[in-house]
């Protein structure tokens, strides 16, 4: 298990990502599970999630049913159909884990999450990894693409807790 | 609110989303049980003898002789069935059952061979061109069922029970033609809390164009005069409000009615409301159930039933109060305690089962994915002493099966892949 002592993905990805592109990739992903989550009767800030998307963002929801190949806008219908129709009255993820890789002025992040009915709460719902990648736009990284399979088998392999993990 | 534009997510994949959701909660065996009557206080689920906290039976009358009586001579009379579509001729007990219900609900009825099939023949008719259907989230899957034989009407999805939203709505579209028909439960079935009344009533006041189709087959038996419901006991004079109850659940017969402003309404729905045409009729035996339940509603000693019922349930939220469950319910005998997951609510299903008690799992789709939790019933059926052991041995399950699932479920569903083919426990 991989943890914030370990040298092997941590430091490398560390050097590799660089200590400025490390702190603002720390803030978007804090970011991203905030703006997703919301309490009874909210809904997601989906203002400032705009700010954390390129404009040419995809979003790629994988389902046992179908795959759902969405922009932002359609993200946000599919979202908003689903907590008008009951599906969730409140929404609270947070990241459990995580890798990221730099390329140049491309990064791709893995991002473990877990789903819970409340912060507070000794479950989770779900647990799950997103596959992020990242653009450097004019001067901070943007998500251009975010991509998840809401049941594939949960795995932490290769990515340093956050958060306090799981 | 979300205009409902029926193209985001197939037919065919929302089945398909159920039908896993569904065989996962059966294959926990916690849902699709198979059980035999054991008293009532009783009930054998899967061949053990358990506790009956899930049924329906709020006023445990379904061995009555009042209705027994009734359902042996409707059978001794007409045998099983009447074999009539009812466009062309229906059974007499439905002239009895009909006058003995106007004078339960103090209005004029339709009834129908269940209240799913009472919302499919109402909703068409009342709903008129120009108008627009506003329903809550969780109003009953019956009532989402029905509002979809209307295409062409503008259909909006409410949160539940945000009486500002609904406001808001009303007051935006002020000036056009069409009534906004706004439909909900009276009671909900999974969360066990009521419609607002009382803010309802404050938005008639406000506004000309609202009118309300209230499902109260929750509600009905247990509450209200003559066990009318909670709605017909606030508006049983509004001509801007409809209102289903339910003979089976609490009443212990079969069927649904309608209670209907005037007569006209009763004569458009029974004339052209497609399952009153369309539908078979309710089986005689259970017709006289009906009229015998009908009976025992009007009868001087029911309120005392009622108060029996309602004894229970303050001795049920009274002990609640001495247990750590987290319960939402208003004082109804319908209570759902949070769980942290669907795991978790299995888990204390399956404790409550090897304590001796039977309570039911509420998870998606019945509930929001986040509203995962144990829905369990008070009737007339449970006993005090056996409503206070029920709630201590829910209160010790709830806190074994969370232990139980923190040490086991992560160990299951956590690992960690050091390379591929090989794992290990994170626990």
């Amino acid at each position: 298990m991989c943890d914030s002592s370990c040298t092997n993905h941590v430091a490398m990805n560390a050097v590799g990502i660089g200590k400025q592109a490390e702190a603002q990739v720390d803030d978007l992903m804090r970011l991203f599970y905030e703006v997703i989550s919301f309490e009874d009767g909210g809904a997601p800030d989906w203002q400032s999630m705009e700010g954390l998307f390129s404009s040419h963002a995809r979003i790629t929801r994988i389902t046992p049913e179908a795959i759902d190949y969405m922009d932002l806008t359609a993200f946000k219908n599919m979202a908003e159909e689903m907590i008008e129709l009951g599906a969730f009255t409140s929404f609270h993820e947070r990241e459990i884990g995580r890798r990221a890789d730099r390329f140049g002025n491309v990064m791709h992040v893995a991002s473990a999450y877990e789903t819970k009915i409340s912060p507070d709460a000794v479950d989770y719902i779900e647990r799950g990894v997103n596959s992020l990648q990242l653009v450097s736009e004019n001067g901070g990284w943007k998500i251009v693409s975010l991509c998840w399979d809401d049941h594939a088998p949960f795995s932490m392999a290769g990515l340093h807790k956050v958060g306090g993990g799981v | 609110m979300a205009r409902i534009e029926r193209f985001r997510i197939s037919h065919t994949r929302k089945l398909d989303s159920a039908y896993r959701y569904v065989t996962e909660a059966a294959e926990a065996g916690v849902i699709l049980n198979t059980g035999t009557f054991a008293g009532g206080r009783d009930v054998r689920v899967d061949g053990v003898t358990l506790k009956n906290f899930g049924s329906c039976s709020y006023m445990a009358l379904e061995r009555m002789p009042e209705l027994r009586d009734a359902a042996h001579a409707a059978l001794d009379e007409y045998g099983t069935q009447f074999h009539f579509s009812r466009a062309y001729v229906q059974c007499s007990l439905y002239q009895e059952l009909d006058a003995l219900l106007e004078q339960l609900t103090g209005r004029p009825v339709v009834v129908a061979a269940s209240t799913s099939l009472a919302h499919m023949a109402a909703l068409p008719v009342l709903v008129r061109d120009g108008d627009q259907i506003v329903i809550d989230q969780f109003a009953h899957a019956s009532l989402h069922t029905a509002v979809q034989l209307l295409p062409g009407v503008p259909l909006e999805v409410m949160r539940h029970n945000r009486m500002d939203i609904l406001d808001e709505f009303l007051t935006k579209r002020r000036s056009q033609a069409g009534k906004v028909w706004y439909v909900c439960d009276g009671l909900y079935s999974m969360l066990g809390d009521f419609a607002p009344i009382a803010d309802l009533k404050a938005l008639l006041d406000r506004h000309d164009d609202l009118r309300l189709y209230i499902d109260d087959a929750h509600a009905t038996s247990w509450v209200g005069r003559n066990g009318r419901g909670v709605a017909l006991d606030h508006f049983e004079h509004d001509e801007r409000v409809v209102v289903a109850l339910s003979l089976n659940k609490a009443f212990s017969a079969a069927g649904g009615v309608l209670a209907l402003p005037n007569r006209e309404l009763v004569a458009r729905i029974r004339r052209c409301g497609g399952p009153m045409l369309f539908s078979g009729p309710i089986q005689p035996p259970m017709l006289g159930a009906a009229v015998g339940s009908a009976k025992l509603h009007l009868s001087p000693g029911f309120a005392d039933l009622q108060a029996d019922l309602a004894g229970r349930l303050d001795l049920c939220v009274s002990a609640l109060g001495d247990t750590m469950l987290d319960v939402t319910a208003a004082r109804s005998p319908i209570f759902q305690v949070r769980c942290d997951s669907p795991r978790v609510a299995f888990a204390i299903a399956e404790q409550m089962k090897e304590r001796g008690f039977y309570c039911c799992v509420c998870v998606f789709p019945a509930v929001p994915m986040n509203r995962p939790g144990l829905r369990f019933t008070v009737t007339r059926h449970n006993q005090p002493e056996d409503i206070v052991s029920f709630l201590s041995a829910l209160n010790d399950s709830a806190s074994d099966a969370l232990a139980e699932v923190m040490r086991t479920g992560h160990t299951h569903s956590m690992v960690v892949e050091k390379d591929p083919g090989a794992a290990e426990s994170v626990a």
